[in-house]
């Protein structure tokens, strides 16, 4: 289980990523300060921090020098939506920029792009009777690989990152289809059953009226 | 063309004009004085001629003892009489009757001197003065010399002669052109001389120009901190000073604006965190309750509970956010009422939070009158007195007093309470700023109220100063510089 820091000096905020790390499956510290999340980056070993830019002591683009970069990535939260703070934040080695406020789900998503990109994170992912591996495409159900298209692999592997969790339709177009895509929400639909078919989730990828849909946790 | 260039070639073209127009001036004046002089002795020599024949005519007359000599004998008398002497003279002379010509010593063709003739006897001066020794003269240029000539009629025997001669000047001219050839070469080695001197003299007067030029090239290319050399004529360091005023102005209102795009740019900043620290906690936890599969009692009223107090918090800041912008933008309306009723009504305002927290608040104003817009100066006291309330521990108290002296009326707050570190001091009244903001946040607070405050005292035309020591307390003082100029 991937080891995160979450460095925020408002308690409000800290407490909601908390919480979103721990549905993630994420196991989570808090610092609210940047003296001490050195002091924490320096002495313990995390594979990803969390880093609010405007800290009260030393903002966020002074802390992430002390932490190695090589073991531990970095994604900056902040209120600025400057590009020259997102080049610099990019330029001082984070992996990603996230401009606050932010939804759960995206946070997550971006969270595990990152991970996974620093080899943090399973490229297998077991779930019952089905096995994807990321990295080479596929697919197996039983033994028996299943025929995926792309979108319909990427919407399963991204249920499968995020077991438990309402994801919205608008959500699924987005991070599957891209910002730019317009296309109906119609569109997930058509897929969503069609992964239920080929991967016999009838049961498990349920539908949430007027929300999305939910994958249920295994077991 | 340069400015330079154009100097330059203007004193050359002058200076060089000069010098031609007064060489050629004084050696034409020479050469007519020179001409003059030939003349005059020229006319001279013609005038010893005739008289000199006159009397050989006469004496010849009467050693014939003849009545009239013939025109044979005049001319005769006149080869006699001119003829010894023509080796000697360097003058030459011919003898006429009308047109004809009876003799010559001139050499020269009878058409030439006959065309001479006519114009002289055409000319008012020959006519005028015929037989009374009138004369009339002429310089004509014969191929390569030049010659004077002089003519005169005389009365011979009752007839008359016309008498010529002619002497020799072509020297006078050869020399007045070799004169004015040489004045053309002097000119121009003269004129290459200044040419030189004159571009030196241009290039070091125009130096300074240069060196403020560039100078004000730099300034114009944003070097604002640039200052020219005030050297060179007072011309030049008159305009580099003017440069430098001019440059000293804009650097200075350069960096007014950039402090205030500067001011703004972090007003920005910190508005866009303090919008969206509340915003992210909202949506995050909203999305929460959304998306997730279980959410039990506690977690569920944790959760609304964050949301309504950040949303409170929100509320705050727009609130406060749109005080501060209202503020700057709003007519006051001046009204002149007694402090001590103001403050009466803060007071009260301010009652239950007082009892609250278990503070008591000491007024002690003075009897005057002030002159301020009411809603905006109560809101001023509320707020500062507000601020000392968040500061104190309960027990304590908190002083307000107003004192007039040499005509500066301050108004003090004045608590007991945690004080504000010094280096915190210059920064407090910056809007979003706060010290602690976990503690502000807990009391509610934007991190506006002093910038608020800073605003409403300044409309009226005073200033607050904030004085205070850590865990001693704080006296915030609202100064009216001169009372009465606050209208």
């Amino acid at each position: 289980m991937a080891k995160i820091l979450i460095v925020e000096d408002d308690v409000n905020i800290a407490k909601m990523l908390e919480v979103t790390l721990s549905i993630g499956g994420y196991d989570s510290a808090r610092c609210d300060n940047g003296k001490k999340a050195v002091e924490l980056v320096t002495s313990q070993s995390y594979d990803l921090v969390l880093l609010d830019v405007m800290l009260p002591d030393m903002d966020g683009f002074e802390v992430i020098k002390y932490i190695n970069k090589e073991e531990t990535a970095v994604i900056f939260l902040t209120a600025l939506q400057d590009v020259m703070d997102k080049v610099k934040g990019l330029k001082l080695g984070a992996e990603d920029y996230i401009v606050k406020p932010f939804e759960t789900v995206e946070l997550l998503a971006r969270i595990e792009v990152v991970l996974r990109r620093k080899h943090k994170s399973n490229n297998t992912i077991h779930y019952g009777d089905i096995t994807m591996n990321i990295d080479e495409h596929t697919v197996k159900k039983g033994d028996d690989y299943v025929n995926l298209t792309p979108k319909e692999f990427d919407i399963l592997a991204f249920f499968l990152q995020n077991q438990d969790i309402a994801l919205t339709r608008e959500r699924l177009l987005a991070t599957v289809w891209g910002y730019e895509f317009m296309g109906e929400t119609r569109t997930v639909d058509i897929h969503v059953q069609q992964i239920r078919k080929k991967m016999g989730l009838h049961n498990k990828l349920v539908t949430i009226p007027k929300l999305g849909y939910r994958l249920e946790r295994d077991g | 063309m340069k400015l330079w260039q154009k100097i330059f070639l203007c004193s050359l073209a002058l200076v060089i004009l000069a010098i031609d127009v007064t060489s050629v001036l004084l050696l034409s004046n020479s050469h007519r004085l020179t001409v003059t002089r030939e003349t005059q002795n020229a006319v001279s020599e013609h005038k010893y001629l005739s008289v000199m024949l006159k009397d050989n005519v006469i004496y010849e007359r009467l050693k014939q003892n003849k009545v009239f000599l013939t025109e044979e004998e005049v001319i005769q008398v006149t080869q006699s009489a001119f003829e010894p002497q023509s080796s000697t003279r360097t003058i030459g002379l011919s003898l006429y009757t009308g047109q004809r010509r009876l003799l010559s010593y001139n050499g020269r063709s009878e058409e030439l001197e006959v065309s001479i003739l006519q114009n002289a006897s055409q000319s008012s001066v020959l006519n005028q003065v015929q037989g009374m020794g009138g004369y009339a003269y002429e310089i004509i240029d014969d191929g390569d010399a030049s010659y004077l000539i002089v003519i005169s009629q005389i009365i011979l025997e009752s007839q008359p002669y016309y008498l010529m001669t002619s002497s020799d000047v072509t020297e006078i001219y050869t020399l007045y052109k070799q004169q004015l050839n040489y004045i053309l070469v002097m000119s121009m080695i003269c004129a290459t001389v200044i040419a030189s001197i004159l571009l030196i003299v241009v290039w070091l007067l125009l130096l300074p120009l240069r060196r403020i030029n560039e100078g004000t090239r730099q300034i114009a290319q944003g070097n604002y901190s640039k200052r020219l050399p005030e050297k060179g004529s007072t011309e030049f360091s008159q305009l580099s000073r003017n440069m430098n005023e001019m440059a000293e102005a804009i650097e200075h209102n350069i960096k007014n604006l950039e402090s205030v795009a500067e001011d703004r740019n972090t007003f920005i900043a910190n508005l866009a965190h303090e919008m969206k620290t509340p915003l992210t906690s909202i949506l995050g936890f909203g999305d929460l309750l959304r998306i997730k599969r279980t959410v039990d009692d506690k977690e569920r009223r944790e959760y609304a509970g964050i949301i309504v107090e950040e949303t409170k918090r929100l509320k705050t800041l727009s609130g406060k956010l749109m005080e501060l912008i209202t503020v700057g933008s709003t007519q006051l309306d001046w009204q002149t009422i007694p402090l001590t009723s103001i403050m009466e009504e803060v007071g009260q305002a301010l009652k239950i939070s007082l009892s609250n927290s278990g503070i008591t608040l000491n007024i002690k104003v003075c009897q005057i009158e002030v002159s301020v817009d009411k809603e905006l100066f109560k809101s001023l006291i509320y707020n500062l007195i507000d601020n000392a309330i968040k500061a104190s521990k309960s027990g304590q108290e908190i002083e307000v007093f107003a004192q007039e002296t040499n005509g500066i009326l301050t108004i003090a707050v004045k608590d007991h309470g945690i004080g504000i570190p010094k280096e915190e001091l210059n920064k407090i009244m910056l809007p979003f700023y706060m010290i602690d903001k976990s503690r502000t946040r807990k009391a509610g607070g934007a991190g506006l109220g002093l910038a608020l405050c800073s605003e409403i005292a300044r409309l009226h035309g005073a200033r607050l100063q904030i004085e205070s020591e850590p865990r001693k307390g704080t006296c915030v003082s609202i100064i009216f510089d001169k009372k009465g100029e606050t209208e």
